[in-house]
């Protein structure tokens, strides 16, 4: 950790790749996508208050020496690295609690409740962004698929009208909701385990304990807190490569119930 | 049509059988197995339509 002082308070800040945790790199990822809509002091002073586990633009003035010397710092931790080194574990170790992680070859092992629980803060994600505020248009635009089906000079049309504090409060929303599902399915992913040893494979193999939903919400907050990146990236690409297992699709279904009793129709005319 | 909220609650009812008391026992099961009986049932479904369509025609 490098210690650094602002206003004669001392703060501290993750210098090595490994300390990084998962929740300080997607914020991290965020504020590097949004480069061209920021000022870039404020995103590096703002890149410094998430490695600082401070909150955004509360760490006030810095002077421009120690800015430095923590933008050099960022600048070493070779962060752009991350994906090569992340992990493949099926096991770690938080505040002395053994955690077993599903892996990518663990799908069938998923309970129906585990399934259906991150199916259902999904849909109230989507439903959140959708509904919540005046979003609606700024939901039409990104997460829609609009944004791919018109040229870039109508994008830019559609946002002269758009007020940019506005839009930047939904991105911001938009991230915190992104940020809390993948806890949810990590808290899943990860859960508290046992260990066995698998005499045909001769290795020793973590199996979760029964799922309960009684500790989901607390458990999103240790891993928030303490779930390294390199650790949490592995089991969270699962989800986020798109493959979420099937659905039932309802709306089929009953196309083709509309087109049977159609066909009954004429049968019978 | 069935409100989306209650796709997931007609999914275990379904494998229940209707009986409350056996969904927890659905929830931890392994939730691949409770696909492929959906996709069982959901071809059943169909083929019992299917006969009662033809009785119906034949019928009418």
């Amino acid at each position: 950790m490098k210690k650094f002082k602002v206003n004669d308070k001392e703060f501290e800040m993750v210098d090595k790749i490994e300390e990084i945790t998962l929740y300080q790199y997607q914020m991290i990822e965020f504020l590097l996508q949004n480069l061209g809509k920021l000022v870039d002091s404020q995103i590096l002073q703002n890149i410094i208050e998430v490695l600082s586990n401070q909150e955004l633009n509360t760490l006030g003035d810095m002077e421009s020496e120690v800015m430095n010397e923590l933008t050099d710092a960022f600048t070493k931790l070779d962060y752009s690295n991350l994906e090569k080194f992340k992990n493949n574990k099926n096991h770690l170790v938080i505040d002395g609690v053994d955690y077993a992680i599903k892996t990518n070859g663990d799908f069938n092992t998923f309970k129906s409740a585990e399934k259906i629980y991150i199916d259902i803060m999904r849909r109230d994600m989507l439903k959140y962004l959708k509904g919540g505020r005046d979003w609606k248009k700024y939901y039409d635009l990104i997460m829609d698929g609009s944004v791919g089906k018109i040229t870039m000079e109508e994008f830019y049309k559609e946002m002269e009208d758009v007020d940019m504090e506005d839009f930047n409060k939904f991105l911001l929303a938009k991230l915190n909701s992104e940020i809390d599902i993948n806890f949810t399915i990590l808290s899943i992913m990860i859960q508290p385990g046992t260990s066995k040893f698998d005499e045909e494979r001769k290795e020793e193999v973590w199996i979760q304990k029964e799922f309960s939903t009684q500790n989901l919400n607390v458990r999103k907050d240790i891993l928030r807190k303490n779930l390294k990146a390199l650790d949490g990236i592995k089991p969270l690409s699962f989800f986020l490569n798109g493959n979420s297992g099937s659905q039932i699709d309802s709306q089929n279904s009953l196309e083709e119930k509309q087109k049977q009793s159609q066909e009954e129709v004429l049968l019978n005319q | 049509m069935m409100p989306p909220e209650l796709n997931h609650i007609a999914m275990i009812d379904r494998l229940a059988n209707g009986d409350i008391t056996k969904y927890n026992t659905i929830y931890l099961m392994p939730y691949e197995e409770c696909l492929y009986t959906l996709e069982l049932y959901h071809y059943q479904d169909k083929y019992y339509e299917q006969l009662n369509r033809i009785e119906r025609l034949k019928n009418s």
